[in-house]
């Protein structure tokens, strides 16, 4: 019994454009909304770049879970799902990283927006030092030399 | 600085990372591991405020990414010194127990439970908080009356911790006439209200020669209480009913000092013979078990062990401490951690994960060893 797809085109800020299924917006409450309370066939999304778009389009069809015949099933196995999540963040650089935040913030992509964290606290935990964490997330320590040395003696317990 | 300044620069402030959230960014440290905290601390001031924020740990609980971390207090046989240490895994490394200096030196006379992320020490009559999301200590208020030969347990779902020992009070005669004694007493420290309550004294038990506790436990909400001497010095304490009864003959058939509970069942090692982790389910009618699977590693490990303090890790885990004579002829502290799994049929199964040398000097005594959820 197959019914017939409903299919959303959306475009981003740049005017790509993609075709989805319904099924797939539906990972994102934000556009859940947007679809059922205007009709349109195209819908623009200013904030989300093309580039951007392109990987939240790729991520939301592996995820939309598929009713079968019969069923309960859903379109992949746990197992396979994290394997492909894994692939999906792996080498992914922290400016798209934060770029997909920013946009699974605004469309409202909960396992998306948790995911992507997961991927920078895993940068991080991959550091070794508190220079490297600096150097890697671009941040100025506003520590002088004294004030560093006594927060690095309160914590020795872990540095020696 | 006026309010509306005050208000300026906490808008402008720069973020923790730049370019993200602040609270994305809380989401990211949430789903970092603890052990790499304090490197954290080390980036920027307002990364070591988020640190010591308790936001960070309700974030982790809501997550459901705490973990489980284990301190011990140890004696310095040299300085009589006690001290908190850490189990700490650096990057590749093997466990240790490391120092925490930041913390002062503990009394001789404590007892230490776990509560949630903190760790409660009852002294003779002071008592205090071990944070150790912060690593700091706090006052709480005096234990109300002096108690010998405590043992101190914490349930919990009640949110209480029951301190159980000798209390000196008035016993009452049938006849109406009083005097003075020795009796057994429950005092409940409530973690809620951060109070305690007034205490139960058991009339009918003297204690001028005991009874004296080697090792208590909580399962199932009740404390158990093993008696060191005869048969019927030990006993079940139910906090519901306040009632109190002599431990079932099975259970105190064997003399589990130095046992941990996990998943509701309690776990010691017997060194008195051949050496194995045994187990006893008190729902079950079987008895005691031994668990499978460790004859090889365990035996290796803790031949010739004089003592051993098992402590639970976890779900489904627990961690050994026992001392070891090492080829170089040095006495050391070693720690095995023991993944546990059950089969149908209630067979229980361990796996020694790891097996290090945590402490190497040979002046530091292992007092007691927590288990806190952070």
């Amino acid at each position: 019994m197959e019914n017939e797809k409903k299919m959303i085109t959306l475009k981003s800020s740049d005017d790509v454009t993609f075709e989805v299924e319904e099924a797939v917006v539906l990972e994102s409450q934000f556009l859940s909304h947007l679809v059922q309370d205007c009709p349109a066939p195209e819908h623009k999304i200013k904030e989300v770049t093309g580039k951007i778009l392109s990987k939240v389009v790729e991520y939301c069809e592996k995820h939309v879970v598929v009713v079968v015949d019969g069923g309960d099933s859903s379109s992949s196995s746990g197992d396979d799902l994290k394997k492909w999540d894994d692939k999906f963040i792996k080498e992914m650089d922290l400016s798209t990283v934060y770029d997909l935040i920013a946009a699974a913030n605004y469309l409202n992509i909960q396992a998306l927006l948790d995911l992507m964290c997961q991927r920078v606290a895993d940068v991080i935990t991959a550091c070794k030092d508190h220079k490297e964490i600096r150097e890697t997330l671009g941040i100025v320590s506003d520590y002088t030399a004294e004030e560093e040395a006594e927060v690095l003696k309160e914590n020795e317990w872990a540095f020696d | 600085m006026s309010e509306l300044t005050e208000q300026f620069s906490e808008l402008s402030a720069s973020p923790l990372i730049p370019s993200l959230p602040d609270d994305v960014t809380l989401d990211i440290v949430a789903r970092v591991p603890r052990s790499h905290y304090p490197i954290l601390s080390l980036v920027s001031k307002s990364f070591r405020k988020l640190i010591a924020s308790s936001k960070l740990y309700k974030r982790r609980y809501q997550l459901g990414i705490t973990q489980h971390r284990l301190y011990a207090v140890l004696c310095n046989s040299n300085t009589g010194d006690f001290s908190f240490y850490i189990l700490h895994k650096k990057l590749n490394c093997s466990n240790r127990l490391v120092h925490v200096r930041s913390l002062p030196p503990m009394s001789s006379r404590g007892s230490y439970v776990p509560f949630g992320s903190k760790v409660y020490a009852f002294n003779d009559l002071s008592a205090l908080i071990f944070d150790c999301t912060s690593h700091t200590v706090h006052p709480i208020s005096d234990i109300p009356q002096r108690m010998s030969y405590k043992v101190v347990n914490a349930i919990e779902e009640e949110k209480k911790i029951y301190v159980i020992g000798d209390s000196f009070c008035h016993v009452i005669e049938e006849g109406g006439g009083w005097w003075k004694g020795w009796r057994k007493a429950v005092t409940v420290f409530d973690t809620e209200t951060q109070s305690w309550e007034p205490k139960v004294v058991k009339e009918d038990m003297a204690v001028g020669l005991g009874p004296f506790w080697s090792d208590s436990v909580v399962m199932d909400g009740k404390v158990y209480l093993k008696g060191c001497n005869s048969k019927r010095d030990s006993f079940v304490y139910g906090p519901e009913e306040k009632k109190w009864e002599l431990m079932g003959e099975v259970m105190n058939s064997k003399d589990w000092e130095g046992a941990c509970v996990v998943d509701d069942v309690l776990y010691y090692l017997d060194c008195s013979e051949k050496v194995v982790l045994r187990a006893f389910d008190p729902k079950e009618k079987c008895g005691w078990r031994v668990v499978n699977g460790l004859e090889e590693s365990l035996v290796a490990e803790t031949a010739k062990s004089k003592w051993c303090d098992a402590v639970s890790y976890g779900e489904k885990k627990l961690a050994l401490f026992f001392p070891k004579k090492r080829d170089d002829g040095r006495h050391v502290i070693c720690c095995a951690e023991i993944g546990l799994e059950r089969c149908h049929g209630g067979e229980i199964w361990g796996k020694m994960e790891s097996c290090d040398v945590v402490i190497e000097d040979e002046q530091s005594e292992l007092v007691k060893c927590v288990t806190v959820t952070i």
